[in-house]
């Protein structure tokens, strides 16, 4: 299309004397331009303007073109000087909302990159809401997100930003009122230049509105935050401010971008926290509760690592033994998640199942070698096995390339059991072992290497460190205990740390024993000194049923062994125990006999009676016990 | 101490009805049960039952009750009985526990056994 002429123009114009034939040549002009036209008379003078910003130029222009007047020509160039400036100021203008747009969409980038890497949903919630106020430039922020919690039930937490947290805490949490609805229900989003106008605002009880005391709130922007990967609702972003109409659509957009950021973080975080939550469910199951054992102040520590997500494989056990004796033992599987997890669940399982078939300290930790080298993975397992016997006051145990234990004496001497024994299981096939003298009041300390080794200190600095806090714990062990764990380890620990501190109360414990030989007549004596033993004691009353067992078990160890060594009755913390020490290293069987059957009555009798029984090997034989009930 | 002071075995044969009464006083372990079964030597006889005096029975262990339960085989096969009369506490615990109180018919005392092997 050619343009107009624009004097044939202003001439046909000029005879448009009335709004109807003005209207009318503008309709046929717009044609032409392609545009808004408007078509006015300016001091006598047909104007048509054809950009609605600046009617007067093509009006100063006309004039200037039609009469040549000096003037005129100045006014026009006044009014092209102005609005060459005006142009110039609206394209910094705009060149300058470009850059901002472009910074938020760096910042978005940033924000993005912050949001998804963070794992800890604290900190995400914060920064998100803060990030989102500042860019929107709204007077304050409140992010509403929603949890499931341990037991399934869901429950919301909220974070705000450009407000003290006081100044909502009075209020309940929002709920779902038709403001709140389109945001708390994923409909979209919601923006108002005045939400008080809106037909949405003040329908719901109880306060028809914002509640008293409630920060003013005119401009009002609300994005919902929709999870990804199952599309529920996580929670929702709530923008304010005083002023009416400050939020706009470019707002909108960046409050959506972090959103959406920040749905991406919360479904990270809580897919991490139910992993991880699998992960130390499964080692919590596998780390049994450290029980006390009769006559020991037991305490028992395991603190996952500070930093990283994964379990470690640490683990602690007490195993209450035959006669009256306590098994200690401490472990660690290197490496870290599940699979260090899983691998320490099955060899602390095996741990214990030998030591209660009762076998000596050095055939557990080479057993549990052995049953490691046919488990999955690779992992080095370091492990130590200490029994404590009250009847002899010592400590017997054997180390798998573990950290040395440490043993308190009643005087407080500290001594590290330091000495090298064996290698880590899997790699080891034989386990020295080593008594030394545990009298009543002595402690024993086993612990990870999470508790001594930390980044800047060496492992000798390490024990030092550790000798230095063993000697000046006091006070409660528990507390002791911990405070000491917080001192090593300096508060953060980037290693698990299991700790287990056992102290013989040095509760009297009652022992006799009797030299026995495999004369025809030894069960007989055996049964008088129970007896009697249990006279002294004041447990007449079980009398009968000790000199059943007595007998059977001193029966069998003259008919099976020909060489019985010795019969203990031990007596402490409610427990009566009857043990018969033989030279010779089979263990017994217990057959059930036929009512007819003449034989295989004795162990029976000795089950029936006993709470439990059973055998252990000694270096020399074997005993074997029976635990009577004392109540 | 030998074994003749732990424990004492006396056998008193009746022939109407045909019963061997066997009075067992003292205690009975691996260590003296032999003593009782070389008493038990050649009974039953054929028909005859036996019944235990065992009211001065101060113990029996596992050694014991199978001395008791061979003479029940022995009686059963011989077409004759074993009672036991008058057993103690201790005793009556051990053959509880190893219910042999199925086995053998139980009396308060020796005449109440008595009285039962004639019944029969």
């Amino acid at each position: 299309m050619n343009r107009p002429d624009l004097s044939a123009l202003v001439r046909f114009a000029a005879q448009l004397r009335t709004a109807d034939s003005q209207a009318a040549a503008a309709t046929i002009l717009q044609r032409w331009f392609g545009r808004p036209v408007s078509v006015s008379v300016v001091d006598g003078v047909v104007a048509i303007a054809v950009d609605a910003d600046v009617p007067d130029l093509l009006a100063a222009a006309a004039r200037a073109g039609l009469t040549g007047d000096p003037a005129a020509t100045a006014e026009l160039l006044d009014i092209m000087e102005r609005l060459t400036i005006e142009r110039a100021e609206a394209i910094e203008h705009r060149t300058a909302r470009l850059e901002a747009d472009g910074r938020i969409v760096d910042n978005l980038h940033e924000i993005g990159l912050r949001l998804t890497a963070q794992l800890d949903l604290d900190s995400l919630v914060q920064e998100a809401t803060d990030t989102a106020t500042a860019a929107t430039g709204a007077q304050f922020g409140a992010f509403f997100y929603n949890l499931v919690g341990e037991y399934g039930e869901s429950y919301t937490l909220y974070t705000l930003s450009g407000v003290p947290r006081r100044a909502f805490e009075k209020f309940p949490m929002p709920r779902n009122t038709k403001v709140f609805a389109p945001t708390f229900n994923g409909e979209g989003t919601v923006r108002s230049d005045d939400i008080t106008l809106d037909p949405r605002f003040g329908r719901n009880e109880p306060y028809f509105g914002m509640p008293a005391g409630h920060l003013p709130v005119r401009s009002y922007l609300a994005v919902s935050v929709i999870s990804p990967t199952s599309h529920e609702v996580l929670g929702g972003f709530f923008f304010g401010h005083p002023d009416r109409g400050c939020f706009t659509k470019a707002h909108e957009r960046i409050a959506e971008g972090i959103a959406g950021y920040a749905a991406i973080g919360l479904d990270n975080a809580r897919l991490y926290a139910r992993e991880r939550s699998v992960a130390t469910d499964l080692q919590r199951r596998l780390l049994p509760e450290v029980t006390d054992a009769p006559g020991f102040t037991v305490v028992g520590r395991y603190l996952p690592a500070a930093t990283g997500s994964e379990v470690g494989g640490d683990w602690l056990d007490v195993i209450e033994l035959s006669g009256g004796r306590t098994a200690f033992v401490v472990g660690d599987v290197m490496g870290r998640g599940l699979p260090a997890a899983s691998t320490m669940g099955q060899i602390r399982t095996a741990v214990r199942a030998y030591a209660l078939l009762d076998l000596p300290p050095g055939e557990v930790l080479r057993h549990a070698s052995q049953l490691a080298t046919e488990m999955a993975g690779r992992q080095f397992i370091t492990c130590v096995y200490a029994v404590h016997d009250p009847v002899d006051a010592t400590l017997t145990y054997a180390n798998a390339g573990h950290p040395a234990p440490a043993v308190i004496a009643p005087d407080g001497r500290i001594t590290f059991l330091s000495e090298r024994l064996g290698m880590p299981l899997r790699v080891g096939d034989a386990y020295e072992e080593r008594v030394v003298p545990f009298p009543a009041g002595s402690a024993v300390v086993l612990y990870t290497d999470g508790l001594v080794e930390r980044r800047g200190r060496t492992l000798p600095e390490g024990m030092d460190a550790l000798g230095k806090a063993l000697r000046a714990m006091d006070g409660d062990p528990a507390g002791a205990c911990d405070r000491m764990i917080a001192d090593l380890t300096g508060g953060t620990h980037d290693d698990d740390v299991a700790l287990l501190y056992a102290r013989d109360d040095g509760v009297p414990r009652k022992v006799e024993v009797m030299a026995l030989s495999s004369e025809p007549l030894v069960a007989s004596r055996g049964r008088r000194f129970a007896v009697d033993t249990l006279a002294a004691w004041g447990l007449s009353d079980r009398g009968d049923m000790v000199a059943m067992v007595v007998t059977e078990l001193i029966s069998n160890a003259v008919r099976h062994s020909r060489s019985p060594f010795a019969l203990r009755l031990h007596y402490t913390h409610e427990r009566l125990i009857v043990e018969v020490a033989d030279g010779d290293d089979r263990q017994p069987r217990r057959i059930k006999a036929e009512v007819h059957d003449e034989n295989h009555r004795g162990l029976y009798i000795v089950d029936v009676l006993a709470r439990r029984w059973g055998a252990r090997s000694t270096p020399t034989g074997k005993i074997v016990w029976a635990e009577l009930p004392v109540s | 101490m030998d074994r003749s002071e732990l424990v004492s075995v006396q056998v008193e044969r009746l022939d109407r009805p045909p019963v061997a009464i066997v009075r067992v006083r003292g205690e009975l372990d691996f260590g003296t049960t032999p003593r009782l079964v070389e008493a038990l030597a050649g009974l039953p006889e054929p028909g005859q039952s036996v019944v235990f005096d065992l009211s001065e029975l101060e113990f029996c262990d596992s050694s014991g009750l199978g001395a008791l339960i061979a003479t029940h085989k022995a009686a059963a096969a011989a077409g004759g009985r074993v009672h036991l009369a008058g057993v103690t506490p201790i005793v009556l615990t051990a053959i509880h526990v190893t219910s042999l109180d199925q086995l053998f018919p139980m009396h308060d005392t020796l005449e109440g056994a008595l009285a039962e092997v004639r019944r029969a």
